[in-house]
This record gives C-alpha cells, structure tokens and sequence, in this order.
C-alpha cells in the first residue's frame, strides 16, 4: 500500500523553518533594521533631560560647564541620596562638596554635618532658585530677599560684584546676568538689595541663589561663566586630586527623614513574588486559550439577493415623488384586470362594463363603484379631444389610502358573491 | 504550545509561591522545565502522514462519515488532538478528537458530517497537536491535505416522484387506455377484456386467433411515445439568486429539475439538462452511463447562482447541438423579470419552430402579501408597486403564450410538482 510508504504530509522542521524564513524575509530584514537603528540611536543618544544635570545638553542643562571642568581634570561624583554623598566624603576628604536644591530638602542630619564640615575647612557650595527653601533649610541664618529684577526686554537685570564681595571668583567675573533670588545676609556678591546678595556667604557655605547663569543658555552672558569656573574650580581645588561630589537632594532620602511610609511597604513578603507569578500565570493563560487548531475555515457563501428589493425600491420612490395619482391608476388598472378575469369578461372589457358587472354581482351602488373603478382620467376620456390630459393629482393621500381600501373592500365582496353564487347553483 | 492544563498547573503553584515567596526563581525554573521536557519528549506531529479516503457523494441532510488515515511513521507514541478543517456549513460532529498513534502505526480518523447545503464541502486541512507525557506543553503542524465531499441537492420533491410514476403507467397502455390519444404507439395485442374501447379491436389478429377454445377478440394497446427528447435548461444567471421565502430561486429551479428528469427517465424520454448564465456551466444526458438521477444530481449540485445577465443568445444554438429532432425544451428561469423582455424573447421564434417550449417560473408570494397590505400611506405605495410587479409578469405572461409557449407558475415549493405534471399532460395528450 502506497500510504505505508509515503512520506509524511508536512516538510520536516528544518524545512518547514526555511520555507518561513523565505515568506517573512521582508519583515524580518525590517525588524532587523528597525532594531539595529533602534540600539544605534540609543547609543548615539547621552544627554539627560534632567534639570541642571551635568550631562544634560539642553538650554536648562550643565553639560557646558561639567565639560569645561572635566577637560581642567576635576572629577564630578553626583549622588542623590546623602548616605551616597557622605561615603564620597569620608572616601575624598578634601573634595568640594555642591548640593543642587530643587523643591526636595536635604536630609537634615547631614545639613548639620555640613556645617560642621565647612567649620572644618571643606568648600561647600549650595545652589538653589528656591529661597524660600534655603530659609527652610537653614533656619533664621537666611532669609530670602528680593528676586532679581527684570530689564526692559524681558532679560535679567546685570549685576555686578560690589564693594563688599569676600570672594575672588567673583570679583574675577566681576558681572552677572540670569534670573534667580537672592539671601539676606551680612556679607556677599552681587547685590540685588542693599542687603540681599546671589552669592552669600552664611555658616553653612556659600549659597548661590541663581542656578539659571550657569546653564547651557545663560553661561555665555556677562561674566556668568568666569564665576561658575571659579566657584566650582576653587570647590574642588583642594588636593592633588580634584573632585567634586555634586549632590542632589532626592525623594531617597525623604522617607527616612520624614515619618511616614508608604502603604506599599507594610504589604507581606509574599505580595510582589506573588503578584508576579499571577501575571506569569496570565500569561500562560493567554497563550493557552489563543492557540487555534490551526488556520480559520472560511465559508464560500453563495450570493443572495432579496427578491422584493426591486419593488420596495419603488414602493419608496412612490412615496418620495408623492405620486398620488400614478399610484391610484396602477391600483385601479389592477383591479380591474383582476375584476375582469374573476367575473369572465375577457380581455377587452371596457372599465364601464366591469364596473357595471361588479356593482351587480357585489350589489355595491354603481355610481360608487363606477367612481372607484373609473377614475379622474376616464372623465376626460368620455369629453372629445382631451386625450391628451394627464390625471391630476388631486387626491390627499389619505384620500387614496381610503380608496385603495375600497377598491379591496369591493374586490372580495365580489369574491365573496360568486362563491356563495356558486355554491347556490 | 501551552495547553490550559499548563495554566492551572501554575495557578496551583501560586499557593507554594505565596507559602515560601523568597524562591520565586525556583519555583519559576521548575515550571519552565515541566514545559521544556514535555516539548522535547513529546512525539513530532511532522512524522504523521495524514491520507484522505474519498468519500462517497451525499444529500444535503443526510450525515456521512468522512475517514482520514494518520500514519505514524516516528517511534514515539503520539498522544493528543487533531482537527479536521470541515468548512462550517458541513457541521462536523466531532471536528476536534484525541488521538492516540503508536509508534509506526495508523488510526483512522472519521468525521461525521451533517451538511446543510449542496454543493462541494471542503476541508484544506487537518491539525495535529502532540503532547508530551505531562500534557503542560505541545507542538502542533497543520496537514495541508485537502478534502473534499459532494454534496447533492437535497431532492424534496422526491416525495411526489410514486404518485406521479402511477400516473405515467396509467397513461401506458398496459392499463385499458379509454382516451383518444393516449398514445399513438403500437404496444401489443392482448385478449379483450370488458371495458376496452370497441374501435381497438383488431379484426385480423382475432381472425387468426380462432381455435378450439371459443372466441377470442383480439385488442390492440397503445403507449405513449417513448424516446422523446427533453431539454432541461436551467437559468443560474443574477435573477436566479434572488432569495424567494428561504431559499434562492435557484433551489426551486434545481428540485424542480431533478422531478421532471428523473420523472422523463423513468417514462424512457431522453433527458438532457444544461444549466447556464453567460455560457453553460454544468451539462448531465440520459444517455451517459450510470442512474441518470446520480448524473443530475452531481452536475446540478455544483450550479451556484452568478451575479450576470443570463445569454439566452446562445440556446438555440446548444440544444441544435444536442439534437436535431423535435423536443420538450423546459426552460426554467424568472418570468417576471423584465429583463425577459430582452433576453428570451427575441430567440423564442428559433425554438418554438422545431421544438415545444415550457417556461417554468418561481412565483413569488410576497408580492400578494404586499399587493393586500393597505393599511397606511406607505403600504399603499408598495402594494401599488406591488401591483405594477404583477401587473408586468402578468404582460410577459401574456406574450409568452401568445408565442406558444406553456408558461408553469407556482410558488417555490409548489414549482417541481407543476412542472410534472405540465409534463405528464403535454405526454398524455400526445404533444410531445
């Protein structure tokens, strides 16, 4: 027998792989290079977008001044969290420290320890728009002042360093121009007041209340970048080596620091675990209950076409036109073939005669059934040289409505009649 | 491939991940490995030689068990399911079974078929989903081995083919033929009996007759013309689709064939049928081999209605093609539509010449129900539309006769046994 010696119906697995590769090798090539310019681009693409970030290449970004400082050998450590920034600070004694504020504090332990390590002789340089949380982060020492004011176009006033600068970097920039705010204080640079200075000098380090100078779009302006280099070149210029933490206060250190924790952390051990495991099960599930036997079976279905379309169609162009009278003579014309035929008039009968034959067989008055049968036209047909005249539409429609039930009405009392005519006989 | 049995399996194992949750990644290795040992020991469904048995023509509406062979020709033992890829209108009972297929072994797998409609039934494929020993995980292959079944017409007007048999015989001169014309073919000579029409007796043969037993007379019989030629033409053009009640005209038109070629067979008339649109698109003759009934059925049951204008041009020329002698041409198509006019019509003078024409018609019932329905403005309407339908079939109608063909109306379920009996009356009278 043929069958016990075939071969199997399907190609084995290696060809059955190729023959795929060959049908999908346009999408395949596709996904290939889609992919491979996805990593690409991945690749290609350094910058952050996170504000004041040392690699972020954007107008609100420090990549300018990090590159600058990288290319004079200062290494920038940044950290978010203060446990993080205090390991760097045991490991590199010497190194300046800054810490970007935000809108998040720092960690107030380590405020104080700031302190004490500025006492100590470390350079600490706080940068920050936020005055308010200066004032919050150190106490009564600093108390916000006014913010910078604006020039006539829109652009921040330019400042310049003051009689009473303490600090070589700025007297070297010598000028300043960005928005920011500025600290009450005894002594600092570039004074806004004749009190409150951008540049302060208070127990905890110099505090610089307008970060937006030394960003990539500002650092260009007046004297903004000779101060930045000289700010964060002198903060890490302590030791052979040069470093700078660069610490930013971040919701890692909030939790500890404030006593409250969040719902998710008083759930049991098992939560997370489980909660993978059933998405893993979702998953199977997925792909269970999705496996088909195999591809769809399509249905061949022959064509169909309702067989009254043609007829509703007219029916619905009827009503549309209002075709009152046209309406009428088509009913009239079919009841009178039907009329004819049931009461053995033949083919040619006149509508006079059928109307007379029907009226006596269904004993209906004549000049009513005449009216029914005959219609406005035939009152022109009897008057000489109108043949031409078109029966006019004078009926409502609920008229014919009433006629074309008549018309019904008088065709089964015929009916009607000649059956129980011939059940008599 | 996952099996469902993989999902409870691991939503079992839920529990075990929230008793000890600190291995997940134990838990999540033995899970992966159940599945990886069921699809490495599971047999390949690639070694299956899947061979279709043909299987034997059926009636709408008559079950069939339809039967594939699935050969194994690996060492494994194959357990699992296959799906036979049954189209849906053939309502496979069991379209999904297990199967269990030793190593180098065959299984026969049947499909009983319920199928709802004529014409031919198909099943491109048939899949094999093997499982390993675990049953979490499996391969499955689609067999790309088409089959396929015939299905006929389910032929409900059968059920009037004895009565109208009994009729035919009547008219056979086997029974004392009283009407004049019954037949004008000489049957044979048989005693007179009581009852038999005087003008029958033939003197001669009862001269020769005489013996020692008496007198005998000696009539002739008569039959009805046999090795007539009917030429059935079946419309499959767009007025063929229309939907009629449930079915397509078509369906009307195919039971309607089926009745009277069989019918004729049986009375020994030569039975040709063609179906047409733009040209002809099945053909079955009488005078093939085989039950002419078989023949009709399978060339009819392949008759699918096209959305074209029927050629009623070219029928002249196909029925000189099948004979040259006088015949019944039944053409069975839609009189009311009045795209008649131009289509049958003009080549109607270039049959009636040679043969006798009948036009068998679906009517539709509808129309009344509309024509009666005059309750509001809108019904007045349709039932004037209505109105004018009929009113134009009733034109056609008309004309038709006065072109001398018979015209056979009814309604879809009524057609195949008027048709018949326009048959047997046209034979009865001799107008064959």
């Amino acid at each position: 027998m043929s069958a016990q010696t075939g071969s199997p119906t399907v190609a084995p697995a290696a060809a059955a792989v190729r023959t795929a590769a060959t049908r999908w090798q346009f999408w395949i090539v596709l996904a290939v290079v889609a992919a491979a310019v996805a990593l690409v681009a991945q690749l290609l693409e350094t910058s952050e977008t996170e504000v004041f970030g040392t690699e972020n290449t954007d107008l609100d970004g420090y990549a300018a001044v990090a590159s600058v400082l990288e290319d004079h050998g200062v290494e920038l450590h940044r950290v978010y969290s203060a446990q993080a920034a205090r390991e760097l600070m045991e490991q590199n004694p010497g190194a300046g420290v800054v810490v970007l504020l935000r809108d998040i504090p720092p960690e107030e332990r380590f405020t104080d320890e700031l302190e004490a390590e500025v006492e100590a002789g470390r350079e600490v340089l706080w940068i920050s728009a936020e005055t308010w949380l200066i004032g919050e982060v150190f106490g009564a020492e600093a108390q916000a002042g006014p913010r910078i004011g604006e020039g006539a176009a829109g652009t921040a006033q330019v400042l310049h360093s003051g009689p009473r600068c303490p600090h070589p970097a700025a007297e070297t920039a010598s000028s300043l121009q960005a928005p920011g705010g500025s600290l009450h204080a005894e002594r600092g640079c570039f004074p806004v007041d004749h009190d409150s200075y951008v540049l302060s000098e208070t127990t905890h380090g110099l505090v610089f209340t307008a970060p937006e100078a030394f960003t990539n779009q500002h650092i260009t302006a007046e004297g903004n970048a000779a101060l930045a280099l000289g700010l964060l070149g002198a903060a890490a210029e302590n030791e052979a080596e040069q470093t700078l933490i660069w610490y930013t206060p971040s919701g890692t250190d909030q939790v500890g620091a404030q006593q409250w924790g969040s719902p998710l952390d008083y759930l049991p051990a098992w939560f997370w675990p489980l909660l993978w495991w059933l998405m893993i099960c979702a998953a199977i599930g997925l792909v269970a209950a999705g496996r088909r036997y195999g591809p769809v079976v399509s249905e061949p279905m022959p064509v169909t076409v309702p067989a009254e379309e043609a007829v509703v169609g007219r029916g619905r162009l009827y009503q549309r036109a209002n075709a009152v009278a046209a309406t009428n003579q088509v009913l009239r014309s079919a009841h009178l073939l039907r009329l004819s035929r049931l009461l053995g008039l033949g083919r040619g009968a006149s509508p006079e005669a059928i109307a007379a034959a029907a009226s006596h067989t269904a004993q209906w008055d004549l000049d009513a059934v005449r009216r029914l049968l005959e219609g406005p036209a035939s009152e022109h047909a009897l008057s000489p040289n109108q043949h031409a005249a078109r029966p006019r539409d004078t009926d409502s429609p609920s008229d014919m409505v009433a006629r074309a039930d008549a018309l019904a009405k008088l065709e089964r009392d015929v009916r009607d009649a000649l059956r129980t005519q011939r059940r008599t006989e | 491939m996952l099996t469902l049995r993989c999902f409870w399996v691991a939503l079992g194992m839920s529990v075990v991940v929230m008793l000890v949750p600190q291995w997940l990644w134990l838990w999540l290795g033995i899970l992966a490995a159940a599945v990886l040992v069921d699809l490495m020991a599971c047999a390949s469904p690639r070694t299956v030689r899947v061979t279709r048995i043909p299987a034997q023509p059926t009636r709408a509406g008559t079950p069939i068990t339809v039967v594939s062979r699935l050969q194994n020709q690996g060492r494994r033992t194959l357990r699992g399911w296959a799906k036979d890829g049954w189209q849906p209108t053939a309502s496979p009972r069991q379209a999904v079974q297990p199967v269990q297929l030793r190593g180098r072994s065959t299984v026969e797998l049947e499909v009983t078929l319920e199928p709802q409609r004529r014409g031919e039934l198909r099943s491109e494929h048939l899949t094999i989903r093997s499982l390993g020993p675990l049953g979490l995980a499996g391969r499955q292959v689609v067999h790309r081995v088409p089959h396929t079944v015939q299905v006929l017409p389910q032929f409900a007007s059968r059920r009037h083919l004895p009565s109208m048999l009994r009729r035919l015989r009547e008219l056979d001169g086997a029974s004392a033929v009283q009407l004049r014309g019954a037949g004008t073919e000489f049957d044979s000579l048989r005693d007179y009996v009581r009852g038999d029409d005087v003008r029958s007796i033939d003197w001669r043969a009862t001269a020769r007759r005489q013996d020692a037993a008496g007198q005998h007379l000696v009539v002739r019989t008569w039959r009805p013309e046999r090795d007539r030629r009917i030429i059935l033409c079946l419309d499959s053009s767009r007025t063929s689709a229309a939907r009629i009640d449930d079915g397509p005209r078509l369906d009307a038109g195919v039971e309607s064939s089926l009745l009277l070629g069989a019918l004729a067979a049986h009375a020994g008339d030569r039975v040709d049928f063609l179906a047409f649109a733009r040209e002809v698109t099945a053909r079955a003759s009488s005078s093939e081999r085989g039950t002419f009934l078989n023949l009709l059925s399978l060339a009819v049951s392949r008759v699918e209605p096209t959305l074209v204008e029927a050629d009623f041009s070219q029928l002249p020329g196909e029925i000189a093609a099948l004979t040259t002698h006088r015949s019944l041409v039944v053409i069975v198509t839609a009189a009311d539509s009045p795209a008649l006019q131009e289509g049958l019509l003009p080549v109607l003078p270039a049959l009636t010449s040679k043969h006798r024409v009948v036009v068998a018609s679906v009517r539709n019932p509808e129309l009344l129900q509309q024509a009666a329905a005059r309750g509001s403005v809108a019904e007045v309407y349709a039932a004037a539309a209505a109105e004018r339908a009929m009113i134009e079939a009733a034109a056609i109608a008309a004309e038709l006769h006065a072109r001398g063909v018979e015209l056979v109306e009814a309604e879809p379920d009524a057609l195949p046994a008027a048709l018949a009996d326009c048959y047997i009356r046209l034979k009865a009278t001799g107008k064959l």
